[in-house]
């Protein structure tokens, strides 16, 4: 409601000292409201129609003001404390009206005039007309090939002004955003490293939307040393958009920058993270937070991966040529993962850039080849696909065919796998994905039997095989069909398995065939409604089937049996950002199995910002179900999977988890990476074998169990420089419950036997650091602690069993006694481990020599104990140690 | 010259070259000695009318140390009416309780009771106690009674066709769960069996026992030791005429099974379950058995044996 004339005059009397007026009454409220205007043309007759009939020189405003208002013989009101202090004018108005010669006195200050009554009021002026923040500049950006590019910068200014700049970065399919700008014109610039960068003028009308499509020009640049600067941007980028903790993020070249036994391997690296903790120095699986191996989901390009390592555990199915990156969500991840308790560890290919290219690699257990490529023009034509790129490796163990010549029977190991990655871009915008993995290990040893035999002047049964063979097999494809709006819908399918094959001989001697295959189908959406507000929601279908078939003493290893099951799943989850302080996410996540009924797990994460927004405070909750577990036991250094699907013999396992802490960034441009989380889970219907089963009843073969683990995890990480890395700390106290293994049904009463598992490692400590050197060589150096790990104490003896026959003892047996359950720890473990990689450019491409020295200062970390007795009846404990200081070299072609 | 890459057939020492070299460094650690207690009670029936016709009680107590013996101990078998019969230690366990070529000489105890002392699904519970006061325990029930179904003897002997695979079934045992099969073969030719020993066989099943075995195909689907394949083989098809068998079947209870049963994997070992606690361990396991000789002969042999009288099946 707009203040009376009278009243606004009252209250000007009180706020003016320079021309007094009956306005007593006014209130100064109202006179605040009081805004003026400059360049006002005057109504003829008006009081600012007026002529001033004056000339000043260089006085000061309140002075010219009161000369002018007597010269004109208008009042003219105005409060001093309004004017600017030491502001002079000079005019030379006497041909002027008043409006114009107090447009050119108030020239240069905040003020205007208004004429009320007989008076003319100089007041702030009116302010511009407050400009409209919901404009839209969105777009897409893609290779010359019309292939989407990941984690391009894209950089917006308003035209003419640097200092409104605001950075977004293109996700999968190339989209970038800029919400709630004004109207204007702004310019784009549009970049990524090896591209040519892209600079456009973009105007948006208010309210509008402007859609932009980038084509960026490859660029080569020759960039010396570990570059993943644009990493510390994806840093800060999931910062931002995840409440959740943001997942721990590793590249090709920070994969290979930290020390491998033989080569460079996505997972082994994956322990060098807070919360991760390896059971066996020579084991690739991983325990996160308190969590057992089998409670990992390791997904290649979306695909589930069942014992994803060579050499029965020794390094991962996974070569580093063909990964792009990996990304470890070791809590608080989103309904859109189902089925395991613990972590996600996504694993993406890297697919080139659709033009041909060689990487190829020498280690000293491996030879790899990767060729990549896209396909004729004409070829593309004729499938109507814009763009398309393919990858695909070979990886071989070659010691076999070195030491051949050598030997008198074949050497028995082998490994090999193959990877091949497609996709293609439809002219509508669709992609299309295929990935497709094989490996396979192979011991043969039927070779050395027969040469056994060949000794003894026998010869070897044709139907006798010892072999052992083993490996992953998977199948993946998906269609996505991006949305305007950055949202896309995504339709895909899987079939993953593993099978094993471990014969032995004839006659009854140990055999074990193991096989676990899964065959999925599944659909997401995902739409943004606003730019504060994602929305995802997805179906799916699985079907599970695992089998086993055991005989003698692998029976110990994996029981006997078959068993399937039909699975499906939906979830919706969101991510909402209310405002600049507050991040959401939640959803919720039902799996139903068609033999265990159906699971809930609702998921919830909050995030508060601080400060400027570089840090924040988070806190998460949620539950997770898991229906097939590995009954492994992680003890030992090196083991398959033994999987046991929930249904009438084991029930789904529950995990109720919590977490939360405080992350942020600091320092200059935000280099430094730090956070401090604390966790804790609990879990019930863990399952692990029932050593002591009926062995004519199926339904007692497992043991259902609980466990807790809590924590908590400290990181310092440097994502940017010359210099990176990074330092956690990790503290850990995971327990487990399980019935006595020994006594159920004896006494009818089943004591409950608590424990610490294998992977309860207290304290864990890594050092990672990344560093350019001179003449072109990158360093890597990693150095970890960790206390000691629980293990059982165990001692041999011979036992004698009676014959039956004439019950005089048998045969001498050797048993193994075990005493309290991970009653002792080993030792404290730790270690250092430095690379060196030296890249030498050619015309023709980049060659890469590189040196690993493991356990530089040789420290003997025990793997196990065991017991002995000596020559004079003193029973003593020797501590086995594996990796010595070890020396490994190979080299790396590119082209 | 060529290289052997001989040795064990398996796998492990082939692929720790492949890590490089493998480093062993010991500490001493000193441990009390451990005492393992292997207690057995086995009844033995007339496999025609299941009267208990002999018992047999026997612990072997051993230590982990370079005097293994565990002598003075007071072993004792409790019935559940409180009926104590406490076992005697034998100044000498070669004979007895020690095992062929075993270093180990460790301390046997027995007791001589009548045949039928112990009743068949008795619950029994030995009780241990060592001279320097560690004590050790456990319980055990004996398998109920057991006699075979298609077998028919006369004093423990029969005649069995030769070249002829039979099946031989018994009752279902209340309380057993394994059962174990065991066969000396005598009589075999050299050129199968070159031995001045018979030829030991054994099978146990340990999951949903049938309650009937291959006469003698399954002796030769379970551990074949390497020099017997070529008998193995053989015996597929049956008896060879003129061979003689020594037949045993044995019901086991829950500790026996367990004990003897592919257990727990682990780096040094098998590892049994254990039924026998406290101070050490070891197992208390109880059987029921009955015996037979069976005789390879022609029906027109006048040997003045019985016919088996088992259930012939496919000699393929």
């Amino acid at each position: 409601m707009l203040p009376t004339r009278a009243g606004l005059l009252a209250a000007l009397a009180l706020v003016t000292s320079v021309i007094a007026a009956p306005l007593a009454a006014q209130k100064p409220q109202e006179v605040a409201l009081l805004r003026g205007q400059t360049g006002v043309e005057p109504e003829p007759g008006s009081l600012l129609a007026t002529p001033a009939g004056l000339t000043v020189g260089q006085l000061p405003l309140a002075a010219a003001l009161t000369r002018l208002s007597e010269r004109s013989r208008v009042q003219i009101a105005f409060s001093p404390s309004l004017l600017p202090t030491g502001h002079q004018v000079a005019c030379e108005c006497a041909t002027l009206n008043i409006a114009r010669a107090l447009d050119h006195m108030l020239e240069g200050t905040e003020l205007g005039y208004v004429e009320l009554g007989p008076q003319v009021i100089v007041v702030p002026l009116a302010p511009p007309e407050a400009p409209r923040f919901d404009a839209t500049i969105r777009g897409r950006v893609r290779t010359e090939v019309a292939i989407p590019l990941e984690d391009a910068t894209a950089i917006l200014r308003p035209a003419g002004d640097s200092t409104g700049e605001r950075m977004a970065f293109t996700d999968g399919l190339g989209f970038f955003a800029f919400h709630d700008l004004a109207a204007g014109a702004y310019e784009l610039t549009v970049g990524r490293l090896g591209y040519a960068g892209h600079d456009e003028a973009v105007t948006v009308a208010p309210g509008g939307v402007v859609e932009v499509g980038i084509a960026l020009a490859v660029r080569p640049v020759p960039v010396e040393g570990i570059q993943v600067d644009g990493l510390g941007e994806r840093d800060r980028a999931r910062f931002r958009e995840s409440a959740a903790g943001a997942p721990m993020e590793m590249d090709r070249a920070g994969v290979r920058s930290i020390p491998g036994a033989a080569e460079a391997d996505p997972v082994r690296t994956v322990d060098a993270l807070p919360g991760v903790t390896r059971v066996s120095e020579i084991g690739a699986s991983f325990n996160v937070r308190g969590g057992s191996a089998d409670q990992n989901l390791v997904l290649l390009d979306g695909v589930p991966i069942f014992n994803p390592f060579h050499m029965l555990g020794i390094f991962s199915v996974f070569n580093a040529d063909m990964v792009k990156r990996t990304q470890l969500r070791s809590g608080g991840f989103a309904p859109e993962y189902g089925g395991r308790a613990s972590s996600v560890l996504l694993v993406e290919s890297d697919l080139g850039d659709g033009k041909f290219g060689v990487d190829a690699g020498l280690s000293l257990l491996t030879a790899r080849l990767s060729v990549s490529g896209g396909l004729p023009e004409e070829v593309r034509d004729g499938f109507g696909l814009a763009a398309a790129r393919w990858r695909i490796s070979g990886r071989r163990s070659y010691a076999d065919v070195l030491a051949n010549p050598f030997l008198s029977a074949d050497f028995p190991y082998h490994l090999r796998d193959r990877q091949f990655g497609f996709e293609a871009w439809t002219r509508g915008g669709s992609r299309l994905g295929i990935t497709y993995y094989s490996g396979t290990d192979a011991f043969n040893l039927t070779a050395y039997e027969r040469l056994e035999h060949s000794t003894r002047n026998q010869e070897l049964h044709p139907e006798q095989d010892v072999t052992w063979r083993w490996g992953n097999r998977a199948l993946g494809f998906s269609w996505t069909r991006p949305g305007s709006n950055g949202g896309s819908l995504d339709v895909h399918g899987s079939y993953s398995r593993f099978e094993g094959d471990f014969n032995l001989s004839e006659f009854g001697s140990p055999m074990l065939e193991t096989a676990i295959r899964r065959l999925s189908l599944g659909a997401d959406l995902e739409v943004r409604p606003t730019a504060a507000f994602r929305w995802k929601s997805g179906l799916g279908l699985e079907a599970l089937e695992h089998s086993d078939e055991s005989r003698g003493e692998l029976e110990s290893l994996v029981r006997s049996g078959r068993s399937t099951g039909l699975g499906a799943s939906a979830y919706s989850q969101f991510n909402w950002s209310p405002n600049p302080r507050w991040l959401m996410e939640g959803g919720l996540r039902l799996d139903h199995w068609f033999d265990s009924g159906t699971s809930t797990s609702p998921r919830i994460a909050l995030k508060r910002f601080l400060w400027d927004g570089r840090w924040a405070v988070r806190l998460d909750a949620g539950r997770y179900v898991q229906f097939l577990q590995s009954v492994r036991d992680e003890s030992l250094p090196i083991a398959l999977d033994s999987w046991v699907l929930a249904g009438n013999e084991v029930t789904p396992l529950v995990s109720r988890q919590f977490q939360g802490g405080l992350e942020g960034f600091f320092g200059t441009d935000d280099e430094w990476f730090a956070s401090a989380v604390g966790f804790h889970r609990g879990y019930e219907g863990l399952a692990t074998r029932n050593w002591a089963d009926d062995p004519g009843v199926r339904s007692d073969d497992f043991k259902s169990g609980t466990g807790r683990s809590f924590g908590a995890e400290f990181l310092l990480r440097r994502g940017k420089g010359a210099t990176k890395g990074w330092v956690s700390v990790s503290l850990l106290k995971a327990t487990r419950k399980f019935p006595h293994p020994g006594r159920a049904g004896i006494d009818n009463i089943v004591p409950a036997v608590e424990y610490a598992p294998a992977f309860d490692r207290r304290l864990a400590l890594d050092l990672v650091v990344q560093r350019r050197l001179p003449w072109s060589v990158e360093g890597g150096l990693r150095w970890s602690f960790g206390t000691g790990l629980p293990f059982t104490r165990h001692a041999t003896y011979s036992v004698n069993p009676r014959r039956m026959i004439d019950l005089r003892p048998g045969g001498r047996e050797q048993v193994v006694w075990l005493g309290p359950r991970n009653g002792e720890r080993y030792p404290a473990h730790h270690r250092l481990d430095i690379s060196l990689r030296k890249v030498i450019r050619k015309r023709w491409g980049v060659v890469t020599p590189w040196l690993n020295v493991l356990n530089v200062y040789n420290r003997r970390n025990v793997v196990l104990f065991y017991e002995y007795i000596d020559y004079y009846g003193q029973t003593g404990r020797r501590g086995l140690s594996l990796v010595p200081i070890l020396p490994t070299l190979g080299v790396e072609v590119s082209f | 010259m060529r290289q052997s890459f001989r040795g064990s057939r398996w796998p492990i020492p082939a692929l720790l070259p492949l890590l490089g070299a493998c480093i062993v460094d010991w500490t001493e650690v000193g441990e009390p000695a451990l005492v393992i207690a292997s207690a057995t009670v086995v009844l033995t029936v007339d496999p025609m009318d299941s009267t208990v016709r002999s018992t047999d009680v026997l612990a072997y107590l051993v230590r982990d140390s370079a005097d293994d013996r565990v002598q003075g101990a007071s072993v004792r078998i409790v019935d559940r009416s409180g009926r104590s019969l406490r076992l005697e230690e034998l100044p000498n366990s070669r004979e007895v309780c020690r095992p062929e070529g075993a270093t180990a000489e460790g301390t046997c105890y027995v007791a001589s009771v009548p045949s039928a002392y112990f009743e068949p699904l008795a619950e029994l519970s030995l009780q241990v106690a060592l001279p320097d006061g560690r004590q050790l325990s456990g319980t055990s029930t004996i398998p109920g009674l057991f006699h075979a179904l298609t077998t028919v003897l006369r004093d423990g002997r029969c005649r069995a066709d030769p070249e002829t695979n039979y099946r031989i079934r018994w009752n279902p045992i209340r309380g057993a769960w394994a059962y174990i099969a065991e066969a000396e073969f005598k009589g075999l030719r050299r050129n199968l069996w070159d031995s001045q020993k018979p030829l030991y066989l054994t099978a146990a099943w340990m999951a949903a026992p049938p309650h009937r075995m291959g006469f003698p195909r399954t002796l030769i689907e379970g551990d074949v030791p390497f020099n017997a394949r070529k008998a193995a083989r053989r015996l597929e098809s049956g008896l060879p005429w003129g061979v003689t068998v020594d037949l045993a079947v044995a019901a086991i209870d829950r500790n026996w099974a367990n004990w003897i049963r592919p257990g727990q994997v682990h780096v040094a070992g098998k590892v049994p379950v254990p039924s026998v606690f406290g101070d050490g361990t070891g197992m208390f396991g109880t059987a029921v058995r009955w015996t037979a000789t069976i005789e390879s002969r022609d029906a027109k042999d006048e040997t003045g044996l019985v016919d088996c009288d088992m259930v012939g099946v496919s000699s393929g």
